[in-house]
């Protein structure tokens, strides 16, 4: 299932240079004083003249082997460009998922347990605050309360948790809301279930219960999410980068298309879909070692 | 049972009222500004809230009160039309795909798989760049990017319903799929469109807002709660006034349309939890 | 408001006076705009300028103090009569960071490579000019030979793209060496981590600073961190926080703030080049219309500007060129004064009649001017405020914002009824940049293509005479203001601010930070 849909996402890539406005050889020019010779120079040797089929393979056998091309801008290899990039935002996804997990479940739990009470709305109120706030504006205000008045954490840069904390917070805090709702529903239909009731009866405590039943239950959904959100969890990264100034995969994708880029483009695109695809694999088989009864679900209906 | 749905109903209802005045404020915004939401006057610029200027002014000195109010529309508007752009698209392909199935379903399914790789914040960076700035491809941008989410949905919901008898029955007396699809399967998969639509909006305007920061919202001067969001970012320290507003008008929004949803999603189909990962 | 001559002294002296610089220490510079490349022949980008100065030395050196161009790694020149061909010695002794000697075969090396056909397409080529070739005479002398007359090509060789580099080092590094290029200057480039920062080291063998600098040997500061942090709030914070000993362009709206902060200190200075300017289209309707460009001009408040936009930290432009810029006259204040019933009068007079709308019309046409501005290019926060200036005498200024790479793309074709440009530039030879006819394929934002200005403009390249040339560039501003083709707003200034313990922070002549003098005192 998984091999379609990367050809289908390379061919996409591969045609993006050709839909996009504009063309690339005055692009890579602009600004010099250049003369038609030099023009016609650097079409020979892009090789746009020749037909899209031959394009299209050429670029496919050189993907293959990680050849996206030089940056117009920089000159570099587009494939060092992204790996420069790509340890800084795996690290900032990875850490804003494992924060929207702890306080997603904290609220989802907390709002489930007391449910119906005005804890249970104050928490979903509370999620549903952090999904709200467009991320820049989050961003700039957590490093105004956390950075300038209290002086607690460094706005920028990268290197250690403690400059990690505010943009992955910005992150977490918006998609935290998700989850919250997810674990919130998927404990309550676990409450309202028959084998808690037995549990109960076997004389376990509430809380006991609560914990091993229900957020087993909140596993799967949850986990499916991650999959599903990991590409909007990229896109968020795009601005929040931005704010807090760190270096990364959407910071590179702004610069890209802005400059018009092309073979940037092309490379951030195409990895952050191949992305998409290798984590949503990784949780289609993260669903059998987690409950073995549903092998065969459809992630896509999920 | 009854009180808890009584009581979740009271945040659904205060959701619906706030989502009301919202929508109202947007449908007569030219009559109730005070001031000119576009004209520039230097003179009074950066003014912090006073009784001339409830919500003060904004660095050229128009009226902030006045660009929320005027903001409202277009903030609406871009949200109502990515929604209806991703609703179009979803509802005939999910629909072509779930009635027609075979290789239509597989071919459409497989398109959708694609799109669902690119993610939605970039893809929409590039439809702008494609396009060019403005409104309407802000518009489309934002609603291309969810079409995949729609066309799910609509897709799952149709091959469910199909397998209901009646539709089984319409299909033996030999109904057109077009007349299947339209007159049978469609009005039974319309309640969770609506719920994922109200999620939808409250998205789109966030990325509406996210597309502002990046330079690439509407054109200036009209007001636009993003826009002006985005504007004010760099008074933050000076005029906290210019950004909050607007920000504090996205949420009110979202919020709102979020109780909304939820409330909805109760009552019109309790399966659809699962929709919370819009 | 400020006046020049303050802000003029503000740029001049070294600002050390504030204790005593002591060796060693690391410093975090907070930037602006990110990086496109570091290779000095490849950039396009201010921003890449500014960090280039800090780790190459030029040939010659502008004294911001008064303007004058001083010896570099060049000891003294010859400038032939025809100003086509430029004989420098070279100062002996200098090393590349790698251990390559400077002389005139790196001279040579270096302005050829700015010449390959691929290898060069940004700014370099264009400070360049007409070179034809250069000839190593001795080992310490080397000849620059020019097509046409190249009179601006003393001022030129400060500029930091042309800088010599170590040919050793092209050669060794091929492509990489736009992460890591070699120069003579006081700092040495230890990594570029894109996005991110760069990471500059002290060059401990550098024993060849101008005159104008403010002590001799090596730098005081062991390692400087040029970290990218473009949103303005993130700068301010980093700078209040202490997180960044030094930030550059500062919100205006939070200097006044940061000036009661006991902590920071602001400082300002005005660049030579040319100010923030609006450039009407003059080949498109309707801005190929004198009579519109002349009522726009009158109809913006440029004080207003300042005092919005700038919050009084600059004041309006008077002409093309910035103050500091040799042979600047403020013609723009006596021929344009804001004058918004002289707008509307020239407009009347014009045929132009207000419509309905306020906006006015004349055979049927609306008054639209399209104002295409370039994402992050400084023009955003003054764009609406011209566009409601506009409107009040019955101008529709519209928006649109558009990446700078289609902003140029839009020029070249002439679909802009704006367009907006400013430079860092030391020479008023930047006019021909923006107004020659050869420049209608690059730049040139109002599509001008005028005989009268060409000649002015070739003579003045072509005249040797400092004298007799700012004359001939004073006459072009004039005719230039007087034909509309731009629209000068305010004049640019460069506001940095710095910690209490930095010591020595100077501007050049177009205010890119010199940190060779800087230290810190705790």
């Amino acid at each position: 299932m998984s091999v379609p849909v990367v050809v289908g996402v390379s061919v996409v890539v591969f045609s993006i240079i050709h839909v996009l406005p504009g063309d690339p050889v005055l692009a890579i020019l602009s600004g010099a004083n250049a003369t038609p010779e030099q023009e016609r120079e650097l079409r020979a040797q892009l090789r746009l003249d020749d037909p899209l089929v031959v394009q299209y393979v050429r670029f496919l056998g050189r993907a293959v082997v990680g050849d996206f091309g030089r940056s117009i801008f920089t000159r570099r290899p587009v494939i060092e460009e992204i790996g420069d990039q790509l340890p800084s935002t795996l690290e900032l996804a990875g850490t804003a998922i494992v924060i929207a997990v702890c306080i997603g479940v904290a609220l989802g739990l907390l709002a489930a347990v007391r449910h119906d009470t005005w804890i249970d709305r104050a928490a979903m109120l509370v999620a549903l605050g952090g999904v709200s706030m467009p991320s820049f504006w989050l961003g700039l205000l957590l490093i105004l309360i956390f950075s300038l008045q209290l002086g607690w954490l460094p706005a920028t840069g990268q290197g250690g948790l403690s400059r990690l904390i505010l943009p992955a917070a910005t992150i977490g805090l918006n998609y935290s809301a998700v989850i919250a709702r997810l674990v919130r529903s998927s404990v309550l239909e676990v409450l309202q279930n028959n084998y808690i009731s037995t549990a109960r009866a076997k004389g376990l405590s509430e809380w006991g219960v609560t914990l091993k039943h229900a957020l087993g239950n909140a596993l799967i959904p949850v986990t499916t999410i991650i999959g599903v959100q990991l590409g909007n969890l990229l896109a968020g990264t795009i601005i929040v980068e931005t704010v807090f100034s760190r270096r990364g995969m959407g910071r590179l994708a702004v610069t890209a298309v802005l400059d018009k880029d092309y073979p940037l483009i092309q490379g951030v695109v195409l990895v952050s879909a191949l992305g998409y695809v290798l984590t949503n694999l990784l949780v289609d088989v993260s669903y059998s070692a987690l409950d073995p009864r549903i092998r065969h679900r459809d992630v896509a209906e999920a | 049972m009854l009180s808890r749905l009584l009581r979740r109903r009271k945040a659904a209802l205060v959701g619906a009222v706030v989502l009301a005045v919202i929508g109202l404020t947007a449908l007569f915004a030219p009559a109730l500004v005070p001031y000119d939401p576009i004209q520039v006057k230097p003179a009074e610029a950066l003014s912090p809230p006073t009784l001339r200027h409830p919500f003060g002014t904004d660095q050229y000195g128009r009226d902030i009160l006045s660009r929320a109010i005027m903001g409202a529309r277009l903030s609406l508007l871009t949200g109502l039309g990515a929604v209806a752009v991703a609703l179009a698209a979803g509802v005939v392909l999910g629909l072509s795909c779930g009635v027609i199935g075979g290789w239509t379903d597989l071919l459409v399914m497989r398109l959708i798989d694609i799109m669902m790789a690119f993610p939605g914040t970039l893809m929409a960076l590039v439809v702008v760049a494609v396009l060019g700035q403005g409104t309407v491809n802000v518009m489309l941008a934002v609603g291309v990017s969810l079409i995949p989410t729609f066309v799910r949905l609509v897709r799952g919901d149709v091959l469910s319903v199909r397998e209901n008898v009646y539709v089984e029955a319409a299909r033996a007396l030999g109904c057109w799929p077009t007349r299947v699809a339209v007159q049978h399967v469609l009005p039974n998969v319309v309640a969770p469109i609506i719920v994922l639509s109200t999620v939808a909006i409250a998205w789109s305007i966030i990325l509406g807002a996210s597309l502002s920061f990046l330079g690439l919202g509407p054109r200036p001067p009209i007001p636009e709660w993003g826009i002006d969001l985005s504007n004010g970012r760099s008074y933050l320290l000076r005029a906290w006034w210019i950004s909050s507003v607007p920000g504090f008008c996205i949420m009110l929004t979202v919020v709102a349309v979020n109780l909304v949803g939820d409330a909805l999603r109760d009552e019109l189909d309790p399966r659809l939890r699962s929709l919370a990962n819009l | 408001m400020r006046t020049i001559a303050a802000i003029v002294l503000l740029l001049v002296a070294p600002l050390a006076a504030h204790g005593q610089a002591k060796p060693g220490g690391k410093i975090v510079f907070a930037a602006r705009q990110d990086i496109d490349t570091l290779d000095p022949h490849i950039t396009n980008r201010a921003a890449t300028r500014k960090i280039l100065i800090q780790f190459m030395d030029t040939l010659t050196v502008i004294n911001p103090k008064d303007g004058k161009i001083g010896p570099g790694l060049a000891e003294s020149w010859e400038v032939a009569r025809d100003g086509k061909s430029y004989t420098f010695k070279l100062r002996k002794n200098v090393k590349f960071h790698d251990g390559t000697p400077f002389d005139g075969a790196a001279v040579k090396s270096t302005f050829d490579r700015i010449q390959e056909p691929l290898g060069a397409p940004g700014v370099a080529r264009a400070f360049l000019g007409p070179y034809d070739g250069a000839d190593v005479v001795d080992a310490h002398t080397v000849r620059i030979r020019f097509k046409q007359p190249y009179a601006p090509f003393l001022r030129m060789a400060a500029l930091s793209p042309l800088a010599p580099i170590s040919p050793t080092a092209v050669q060794k590094m091929g492509q990489d060496f736009s992460r890591r290029p070699v120069g003579t200057g006081p700092f040495m480039v230890r990594e570029w981590v894109p996005k991110s920062h760069v990471t500059l080291v002290r060059n401990p063998d550098y024993a060849w600073p101008p005159a104008s600098a403010a002590h001799r040997g090596p730098a005081y500061l062991e390692e400087v961190t040029w970290r990218f942090v473009p949103e303005a709030t993130t700068r301010t914070a980093v700078l209040q926080t202490g997180e960044a000993n030094i930030a550059e362009d500062l919100s205006y709206a939070d200097v006044a703030a940061l000036e009661r902060n006991s902590d920071v200190r602001i400082l300002r200075g005005v660049p030579a080049g040319t100010p923030w300017t609006i450039f009407p289209n003059v080949q498109r309707f309707p801005t190929n219309d004198l009579a519109v460009r002349r009522a726009l001009h009158h109809a913006i408040n440029k004080d207003a500007v300042v005092r919005v936009v700038f919050h009084g930290q600059s004041q309006a432009a008077g002409s093309l060129i910035q103050p500091p810029t040799p042979g600047y006259v403020p013609v723009a204040k006596e021929l344009f004064p804001y004058d918004p019933g002289r707008a509307r009068k020239i407009l009347d007079d014009a045929g132009w009649k207000p419509g309905t709308d306020g906006i006015r019309v004349k055979d049927g046409k609306r008054l639209e001017i399209l104002w295409i501005f370039g994402t992050n290019n400084g023009y955003e926060e003054m764009a609406p405020l011209v566009q409601g200036m506009a409107r009040e005498v019955g101008i529709d200024v519209q928006l649109r914002e558009q990446p700078r790479v289609q902003m140029y793309e839009a020029w070249r074709k002439g679909e802009h009824g704006i367009g907006e440009l400013n430079w860092w530039f030391p020479d008023p030879s930047i006019l021909t940049t923006n107004f020659h006819t050869s420049r209608l394929q690059a730049f040139n934002p109002p599509r001008l293509s005028d005989p009268e200005v060409d000649k002015l403009l070739d003579q003045a390249a072509a005249t040797v005479d400092e004298g007799p040339r700012m004359e001939l560039y004073r006459k072009a501003q004039r005719v230039l203001l007087e034909m509309g083709a731009g629209i000068p707003l305010v004049d640019q200034v460069t506001v940095v601010g710095v910690r209490k313990d930095v010591s020595g922070y100077a501007f050049n002549v177009v205010t890119f930070p010199v940190l060779y003098d800087v230290g810190l005192t705790r």
